[in-house]
């Protein structure tokens, strides 16, 4: 049996809830909502949603701090809105563990993007096989990548770059996350390396210039891997 | 003959003739020849410590007269036996004329030394009474007072509007020598070498980089006495006076800009709160409206669907423009810190082009690129905002005729970005304006249904000098506007080095 999608929202303001309510019914969802923080965790322990969609501004506490007791129990998908300029709060929002953010106002279709986006992330992470991405296959034990079954030669690091990515499809991986997971470093200094591996990763895997299909650039915050 | 000439010789004759006498007397007592020479000589003297040389001269040929008729042999007579006395005569007359010379110059000095501490008096004086004043007036007032009194003649101050430009001249003469004056930077006029014969002399009042005014200084009698130390007073004064009023016209200049600012930040603050105001409201109604239309999402002949899509999309083109505004005041008021990181062009570019994909679904972009990995120091945010901001004009403008064209160059020294159409163009008059505020090119208005208040290009312009770069249109070839954005890249690139297993 399919079960519908069941989305938590975690807002205060009620023209936004109603927003969210009429799009998430349109795209066939279920959907709960709580209208602060401390409601809001407790409804995620008890009815285990499959997406999480919180607002940063929410007056009775730091959104940071939920994300962050969240993660402590849960990998559900978070997806933060935010207002258009609280720029930092949303790269410190994704490096305390949410998946996605939209900026108030946002485009219907561009949130439902991101929820399908969030729903197809949910699989447990994968370190062997095989992962298939359209023309893209990555053998995850012999630790290759084939384009369209030729075989693309990736340095050590691509490769490493490539391996976090596909483990978190669709998920936006801030460029301090994957300097940590590729290199092991922390500083800020460091962070064009990323850029650049990131560059010379794409210029062996996309197919076409221009539009890119797998990995993407999300500025001011990292880059998000589609499938 | 003048009185004073005759008045002289009278004296001149009157002491000849009295240190005859005497002379006379010493003889009486038996006092010897050579005694007397010197009372003569004595006459002499006086004359010329007290009359000048001419009298010198004068008395000594009366007491060599004298000597030679009164005292020497043969008595009572013009005949000089002994050869001696025309040595004494002689000399006498040189020491007369070297005493008399001696005499003056030392009068001149004199005179000259008195003049110059009257000058330094009159400089402390100046000095002290310029530095309390903060206006211009108050400078022009002392300066002409000061110096008429000390020049003994009318002195006046002409200064340069604020604006820079002299305020309009009645008499030609001043027009004529102020022009010259402040060509050449030098005094023109009567006591130089350039209009001589003028009537005033004009000496320009320099500071530090440019002339800020003219002194005035009308022909009077006495000045040619000792007119040499008069002018350099003069210029010593000038330039206390020029210093004074350079003071005085730069804090005119910064109150001005002060005020400039401070009006300036005001306003923007202004702006910034009232639109802040305006958002909060209208972003309500959106939302409500939006959430409005998704409840009626299914239903088909919604009656009132097309209300609300209208006022959805009034209000959010109403909320794009205050969001357009608060972006400008912000990046104006430069309370913006600029994020910047090297970033490669193609992160720029492709993720403009999938934005773009995103908003104007269907349309197609060319895109070029570097081959190799090329890096660019910016904030990235505030830079794909500004080509955002290029894209979505090209594709209002350019129409979707033809693909639009996105470019990435790496020079040496700099970043460039370009974005091309093929729409109506910019003419060249307008090349420049259409960056200013609320500024619209006139083939804005041949577009139906357009929208924007001009302050996209605006803004990008701001974007690109916080980044201390260029934009910039120009015609592209085949027709249609090609922008572009040069930013300049710091020396200290970064390398990087792979490791590979």
């Amino acid at each position: 049996m399919n079960l519908k999608p069941f989305i938590l929202l975690v807002e205060d303001d009620p023209a936004i809830r109603r927003i969210l309510r009429s799009l998430l019914k349109s795209a066939d969802y279920d959907t709960e909502e709580a209208t602060n923080l401390e409601t809001g965790l407790s409804m995620e322990s008890i009815l285990h949603p499959d997406i999480v969609i919180l607002d940063l501004g929410l007056p009775d506490g730091d959104g940071i701090d939920f994300i962050r007791e969240l993660r402590k129990k849960s990998e559900v998908p978070v997806i933060v809105l935010s207002a258009r300029d609280k720029e930092t709060e949303k790269v410190r929002a994704l490096e305390s563990g949410a998946n996605d953010y939209v900026t108030k106002p946002f485009g219907p279709a561009e949130l439902k993007a991101r929820i399908k986006v969030a729903l197809r992330q949910i699989r447990p992470p994968q370190h062997q096989g095989k992962v298939e991405c359209g023309p893209l296959q990555v053998d995850l034990d012999a630790r290759r990548a084939f384009l369209s079954g030729n075989e693309v030669h990736l340095t050590a690091l691509e490769y490493k770059l490539l391996f976090v990515m596909v483990q978190h499809p669709g998920k936006i991986l801030t460029v301090k996350y994957l300097l940590k997971e590729v290199w092991g470093y922390e500083a800020d200094e460091q962070k064009h390396y990323v850029r650049i591996l990131a560059a010379s990763l794409r210029k062996k895997i996309e197919p076409a210039p221009g539009a890119y299909k797998f990995v993407h650039t999300e500025i001011g915050m990292g880059y998000r891997f589609l499938e | 003959m003048t009185l004073i000439h005759l008045r002289r010789s009278l004296l001149s004759t009157l002491l000849v003739v009295s240190f005859t006498v005497l002379a006379h007397g010493f003889q009486a007592l038996g006092i010897s020849d050579a005694s007397i020479v010197l009372t003569l000589l004595m006459a002499v003297v006086l004359c010329g410590w007290f009359f000048g040389t001419l009298y010198s001269i004068f008395a000594a040929i009366l007491s060599i007269l004298s000597h030679s008729y009164f005292f020497s042999y043969p008595i009572y007579s013009f005949q000089v036996n002994d050869p001696q006395h025309y040595v004494a005569f002689a000399f006498m007359l040189v020491i007369g004329v070297i005493i008399s010379a001696l005499a003056q110059r030392i009068k001149t000095q004199k005179k000259s030394l008195q003049f110059r501490k009257q000058g330094l008096e009159i400089l402390n004086q100046l000095g002290r009474k310029l530095s309390n004043q903060i206006d211009r007036e108050g400078v022009e007032q002392i300066a002409e007072e000061l110096l008429s009194e000390v020049l003994q003649c009318k002195v006046q101050v002409v200064t340069k509007e604020e604006n820079g430009d002299w305020s309009s001249e009645d008499d030609p003469e001043l027009l004529r020598l102020r022009v010259v004056a402040e060509q050449t930077r030098n005094k023109v006029g009567w006591t130089t070498a350039i209009e001589p014969d003028a009537a005033l002399l004009v000496c320009p009042l320099v500071g530090s980089n440019d002339v800020v005014g003219v002194l005035v200084v009308s022909r009077a009698q006495d000045l040619s006495s000792a007119i040499h130390e008069k002018l350099l007073l003069l210029e010593t004064l000038s330039s206390t006076v020029s210093l004074s009023l350079e003071r005085v016209l730069l804090i005119e200049e910064s109150r001005n800009t002060a005020v400039l600012m401070e009006t300036e930040k005001a306003r923007n603050t202004l702006l910034h709160g009232v639109s802040h105001d305006l958002r909060t409201p209208l972003t309500v109604i959106s939302a409500n409206v939006a959430g409005m239309l998704l409840e009626r999402a299914n239903r088909a002949d919604d009656p009132d669907r097309t209300s609300l899509e209208s006022i959805k999309s009034e209000t959010d083109a109403l909320i794009g423009q205050i969001n357009n505004l608060l972006e400008l005041t912000r990046l104006s008021a430069g309370s913006l810190t600029l994020r910047r990181e090297w970033v490669p062009v193609e992160d720029i570019i492709s993720s403009c082009t999938e934005v773009f994909y995103a908003r104007h679904p269907g349309s197609t972009m060319t895109v070029h690129y570097p081959a190799d990995i090329k890096l660019c120091y910016v904030d990235e945010e505030l830079m794909q905002h500004a080509l955002m901001n290029l894209l979505g004009n090209a594709a209002q403008y350019g129409g979707t005729e033809a693909p639009i064209e996105i470019e990435a160059l790496s020079h040496t020294n700099y970043s460039e970005f370009i974005v091309r159409d093929r729409g109506p163009g910019i003419p060249d008059a307008e090349k420049k304006l259409i960056f200013g505020k609320f500024e619209r090119g006139s083939s804005s208005k041949k577009i139906p249904g357009h929208r924007g208040s001009g302050l996209g290009l605006s803004i990008i312009e701001a974007i690109v000098n916080l980044h201390k770069g260029n934009v910039g249109v120009r015609d592209r070839q085949g027709g249609g506007a090609e922008f572009w954005i040069r930013l300049p890249v710091p020396e200290s690139r970064p390398q990087f080095l792979e490791q590979s297993q």
